[in-house]
């Protein structure tokens, strides 16, 4: 019989039946409920009918939310730059599948029907490469025998071999030292219930309910938060910069990150080529001028 | 085989140091552990720059070329970088090291010693054998020995009594910056950053600097003061450490200054086997731009 709190090091975190090498992970789950009030019997002392509360009422999906972080291996998300199965885990591009990932564990817990939200990482000098991805899941979660995996070396992507890279919309790419970089990237969803689909009481036979018939792709944005010695001079209201006399035919302003691991792998590489929507200075007593600058591509 | 006291050479700057009486150099790797959900830990990786210190104590047996100054009498390596190296083995191995800061530089003296000086040097370069490992560049100046009759520890705003002992000390605060490396698609294809940034991009001295000097008299004189009314004064001293050649008594060996100091504490000390004795404590803070 296991112990009645779960230890780190049993709680395997798998996600469409691939371990992850995560750092943290946080399941929750919330059935949208709305208070249910009718009117009720006759009541003579009134002379009509008084409204009474009946009980909660789900007027949507049993959804939860997955938010995990990880670190990154050379071994689980690509093999020199070429993706492989665990990578596409974490793909958000334009024709990416709208199929949920199911055989999904968290510790005790086994779910189906989870959908990419979101996927981040944050590279700084010297250090370990951690990501960040966030998942929405319909339906509900059974319990499962909680496992544990055997792993003693991994390749980890990390801040001592990446790499980045700026180029401003007018061609300055030397200026920038790169004291940080954050990439993100998002996918807007939405999902779909069928009226008939899920009218039938069968439904409320499993915990799960009504899980919704699609969850389609709206729209995918990523965004590049550089920080960096500088920042962009000459920017113009079109997030650009314009050292010429005219805003037309300026190039988008370009970061990139390139993964390699400790082992100097090469893992992957991800670029955000957009404008610039904001950026900042800061300096503060007992440090450095800081210059934080945000560019954003629309993918869909 | 073995490597004795008399057969190494202490080079900074080009400088070979006369009158080291020890050299400690170090240097420390930080690691983080990675600990994975349901594996525990798994491995450590790197997860700051190497640093490295190097602490040289030699006796002050001439002017410390380590204390030259610009134009504007400001200490030259408070704002530059400095490379060293320990030579042995008839110069032909070193240990050595680049891009180091002086961390800390102090001189302590007593009645019937030559005063000590002791140099902290934080490494943010390269540091191990074949580093910096050149032979001496610069000439060192002449030695000079000081004694006891020819160091002068004068205050702007009393006359001292006789001194049996003081200290002199600078605290330097440097601030390393680092960077990513960069690099672009030809170097990704290449499998390596253009630039690896493993060396920070600018190291900063963090003003104001810390002066501290402490110096112990017999008490003739010399009365403490008030507390209170050196509170609401808070007046500033001018604090003159000057050491001359004691076979040339108007040549100077080295000078140490504390402008604009305050005097923080004092402490008056009495007992059965010595004269009474107060000791001093003045701190002064350098900026920049003075």
């Amino acid at each position: 019989m296991s112990d009645p709190l779960l230890r780190f090091e049993d709680g395997k975190i798998s996600i469409g039946g691939k371990d992850l090498f995560a750092s943290s992970a946080n399941l929750s789950l919330a059935p949208t409920l709305e208070a249910g009030r009718v009117y009720g019997d006759y009541d003579p002392a009134i002379a009509g009918a008084r409204t009474q509360f009946v009980n909660f009422l789900p007027i949507n999906n049993l959804k939860g939310q997955l938010d995990v972080s990880f670190y990154i291996s050379a071994e689980q998300f690509a093999v020199d730059g070429n993706p492989n199965n665990i990578e596409r885990i974490f793909d958000i591009a334009g024709g990416m599948s709208e199929a949920p990932i199911n055989n999904n564990i968290v510790g005790r817990y086994g779910f189906d029907n989870m959908y990419l939200k979101s996927f981040s990482f944050d590279m700084k000098p010297f250090g370990i490469i951690q990501a960040n991805a966030s998942y929405d899941i319909y339906g509900s979660v059974t319990k499962v025998i909680d496992r544990r995996f055997e792993k003693s070396e991994i390749d980890f992507a990390h801040g001592l071999k990446s790499f980045g890279n700026v180029v401003a919309s007018a061609g300055n790419q030397d200026q920038f030292e790169i004291a940080s970089l954050k990439y993100t990237i998002i996918v807007g969803r939405k999902t779909h219930n069928h009226i008939r689909a899920n009218e039938d009481t069968s439904i409320n036979t499993t915990p799960h309910g009504a899980i919704p018939v699609r969850v389609s792709i709206e729209n995918i944005e990523k965004e590049m938060v550089l920080g960096a010695s500088e920042f962009v001079d000459n920017l113009n209201s079109y997030g650009d910069q314009q050292y010429v006399s005219s805003p037309e035919s300026l190039n988008d302003t370009k970061i990139e990150a390139f993964l390699l691991s400790l082992q100097g792998q090469r893992i992957a590489r991800f670029s955000v080529s957009g404008k610039i929507h904001s950026e900042s200075m800061s300096i503060q007593e007992g440090q450095y001028a800081k210059g934080s600058i945000t560019v954003r591509e629309i993918v869909k | 085989m073995s490597y004795s006291n008399y057969e190494q050479k202490v080079i900074i700057n080009g400088y070979q140091l006369l009158g080291v009486q020890s050299v400690d150099g170090n240097y420390g790797i930080s690691e983080k552990p990675v600990r994975v959900a349901g594996v525990g830990f798994i491995d450590a990786t790197i997860d700051s720059p190497l640093e490295g210190n190097f602490s040289i104590n030699r006796k002050m047996v001439s002017t410390d070329p380590l204390l030259s100054t610009n134009s504007l009498g400001q200490y030259t390596l408070d704002e530059q970088e400095i490379d060293g190296v320990i030579l042995y083995d008839n110069d032909t191995k070193g240990f050595g090291f680049t891009r180091g800061r002086i961390s800390r530089y102090s001189v302590n003296c007593s009645v019937g010693e030559i005063p000590d000086i002791q140099v902290d040097i934080t490494v943010y370069g390269s540091l191990g054998k074949d580093v910096a490992a050149s032979a001496t560049t610069k000439t060192h100046p002449p030695i000079r020995y000081p004694d006891q009759s020819s160091m002068r520890v004068t205050v702007s705003d009393f006359t001292i009594d006789a001194i049996s002992d003081f200290s002199y000390s600078r605290a330097i605060n440097t601030q390393p910056i680092y960077a990513l490396p960069k690099g672009n698609i030809d170097d990704w294809n290449a499998g390596t950053a253009g630039t690896k940034n493993l060396d920070p991009i600018q190291i900063d001295t963090q003003y104001p600097i810390e002066t501290d000097i402490n110096f112990t008299i017999i008490a003739d004189s010399y009365e403490i003061r008030e507390i209170k009314d050196r509170i609401q004064a808070a007046p500033k001293s001018d604090v003159n450490i000057e050491i001359f050649d004691a076979q040339a008594p108007t040549e100077i060996i080295n000078r140490f200054v504390g402008k604009n100091v305050r005097l923080v504490s004092e402490s008056l000390n009495s007992n059965t086997e010595e004269e009474m004795s107060i000791s001093l404590t003045y701190k002064g803070y350098e900026t920049l731009h003075n």
